[in-house]
């Protein structure tokens, strides 16, 4: 085994730390938030932290490709989805509870009723704003079938709560 | 608010919500590194694992080597030195696929989790929304490299009455395709297909197979050093029973059966196979190590225009699990295999793991608690369901008059999410098929009765 010191002798390419520290807290603070909200109807809002706690340090574990990629987002909430275990229920609080007297009492329910893949697609669209692609990456699926759970899952839920718009 | 902004609002609230039911305990004075304050203060589970992890990097960073330690253009003599190269999928358990999303096909397998080694297993269509499509005997298998499905193998799945078990071949590998033509339908699953997993390291792969109308099936399954052998298939150097549907639910239900016999030559050869052979057959049930008897069942005359040689049988109700037909002779015993699911028949395969990483059950009691016994139990949901046999071409009206279609309440997981809200969408439909008591009526079920 060579010394680390001769590869750094050679002149080995080296990573600036400071600069990665800056841009990994910077990448946690951003990502992080968003990753616990995607995950809160598979894990609950309970476990959802502790899981994306687990990605964000897979992040730090991975940094020099995480870093890179086109949607981190994406990646890490697959790994949070690996690495917790999941919950045939995940526990949610009632939109009234958390200060939301205007949303329809059924539709967290309604949501929880969908099939996964369906209520990943509404959720990770519509309650937290990922794009098509980003939802597809989180989803190990096709832009066109994120489209089709998304279709399904909204008319389910519409159904469900008697509701035209 | 449209549904939509509602869902955006209750995101927005719910984010929030989650990290402050989180907020961890105060962290000791001192710590050196801002990253990882900032990674653990929001981990509670396995914090000390990330903490000694986070330390261990600090360490690294302080000695001025951790430059050499992660960037991924070193060459092999730097990795050597600190370990393995992260992106090694043998240097760490790769994390689990995501589960296959919902389309109008997907493949079962008779088993998701098997062990190192020759494992054989069965594929079956099944079609989920009534898309009709047609596929060929030839998949790929795709193994899982803790980021994205790569292909891996190719095969031509062997159909039973082939009495053949396919190998996985490479990818680059010329083959043959059988021109045949397989289908399902959402009422009757595809054929078995069997195949072998000998050659298979550990890891996840997935098995597709893609119609001519560019529909692809999938099912994604482990193979895992300390997972159990499935149930044995039935032998493909003997006679043996092809079971049709291989697939029921536990209510049970009508299944035909069909001489499978190795090299024959005309038809001649499977009367010879069936002759003599008892009108009654054993139901036996796989338990993790034999076949356990569970009961008797008489056979029946095949319908006028099937062959002779078949037979049919009514399966009882059945509890979930692997199972085989064994009849008797002057040649010994001929078995056939068939499995008995939950209510509604599989989506993609999930690949549920725990946090170690090891498979757990897909399919769970319906008033299953959690681990520590203190969630509260399953959440049920309404369903229609037959209450009585439903005949073909029943109207839906007569159906609902005559009683045969009441409320249940079900495990929410096991609820189709095809069923029926309402019965006023049975009125002008009929039945498509005969209905079996205790059946969950989904749409499809009853359609518009078609014009004269």
């Amino acid at each position: 085994m060579e010394p680390v010191e001769s590869e750094v002798a050679r002149g080995a390419p080296s990573r600036d730390v400071a600069w990665d520290s800056a841009a990994f807290e910077s990448f946690a603070a951003e990502v992080q938030p968003r990753i616990v909200r995607a995950l809160v109807t598979v894990r609950g809002a309970d476990r959802a932290v502790d899981a994306a706690a687990e990605a964000v340090a897979h992040a730090w574990e991975h940094w020099e490709e995480v870093r890179v990629m086109a949607n981190p987002a994406g990646y890490l909430y697959r790994v949070a989805q690996s690495r917790s275990r999941e919950r045939k229920r995940p526990v949610l609080p009632a939109a009234v509870d958390i200060g939301l007297p205007d949303v329809e009492p059924g539709l967290v329910p309604a949501l929880l009723e969908l099939p996964l893949t369906q209520r990943t697609a509404v959720w990770l669209v519509h309650g937290c704003g990922w794009s098509y692609a980003e939802t597809a990456v989180a989803m190990g699926a096709s832009e066109t079938a994120v489209s089709t759970h998304l279709a399904r899952g909204m008319t389910s839920l519409r159904r469900q709560l008697g509701v035209v718009s | 608010m449209n549904l939509e902004q509602q869902i955006r609002r209750y995101g927005e609230e719910v984010e929030a919500h989650a990290i402050a039911i989180s907020e961890p305990p105060e962290l000791p004075a001192g710590r050196e590194h801002d990253i990882a304050h900032e990674v653990a203060s929001t981990r509670q589970v396995g914090r000390t694992r990330l903490l000694a992890m986070c330390a261990a990097v600090v360490v690294v960073l302080l000695a001025g080597i951790a430059a050499v330690v992660i960037d991924r253009r070193d060459d092999q003599q730097t990795l050597d030195a600190v370990g393995s190269d992260p992106s090694d999928p043998a240097s760490e358990p790769a994390p689990s696929p995501p589960a296959e999303p919902d389309g109008p096909f997907s493949l079962w397998l008779s088993a998701t989790r098997v062990p190192l080694g020759p494992t054989e297993l069965v594929a079956v269509l099944i079609n989920h929304d009534g898309t009709d499509a047609t596929f060929g005997v030839g998949a790929t298998v795709e193994r899982w490299d803790g980021r994205t499905w790569v292909p891996h193998r190719q095969v031509l799945l062997c159909m039973d009455h082939w009495s053949c078990t396919a190998r996985l071949g490479p990818l680059d590998e010329q083959q043959d395709v059988p021109a045949i033509g397989l289908g399902a339908t959402v009422e009757h699953p595809g054929p078995v297909e069997r195949f072998t997993t000998d050659g298979l390291d550990v890891g996840w792969y997935r098995l597709s197979q893609q119609a001519n109308e560019q529909v692809v099936a999938a099912a994604i399954f482990e193979v895992a050093s300390d997972a159990s052998a499935p149930a044995p298939l039935w032998p493909i150097d003997r006679p043996a029973i092809s079971v049709s549907p291989p697939l029921l639910d536990r209510s049970g239900g009508s299944v035909t059966l069909s001489p499978l016999v190795p090299d024959a030559g005309d038809v001649s050869d499977y009367e010879r196979a069936v002759t003599g052979l008892t009108e009654t057959a054993s139901v036996e049930r796989w338990d993790g190590e034999a076949w356990a008897q569970v009961t008797d069942i008489a056979l029946g005359q095949a319908p006028p225009q099937a062959s002779l040689t078949e037979r049919t049988a009514t399966m009882p109700p059945l509890e979930p699990g692997s199972y085989r037909l064994v009849r008797t002779g002057p040649l010994g015993p001929q078995v056939g295999s068939f499995w008995v699911l939950e209510p509604q028949l599989p989506s993609p395969a999930t690949p549920n793991t725990d946090p170690d990483g090891s498979a757990v059950a897909t399919t769970t009691s319906p008033n299953t608690t959690g681990p520590s016994g203190t969630q509260p139990p399953e959440a049920t949901v309404t369903v229609f369901v037959a209450t009585g046999v439903i005949s073909r071409g029943m109207s839906g009206e007569d159906a609902v008059a005559q009683g045969l279609v009441g409320p249940a309440e079900i495990p929410s997981q096991f609820a189709p999410s095809t069923r029926i809200l309402t019965l006023d969408v049975l009125s002008e439909k009929v039945a498509i098929f005969d209905i079996a008591p205790d059946t969950v009526i989904v749409e499809g079920m009853f359609i518009d009765p078609t014009p004269p």
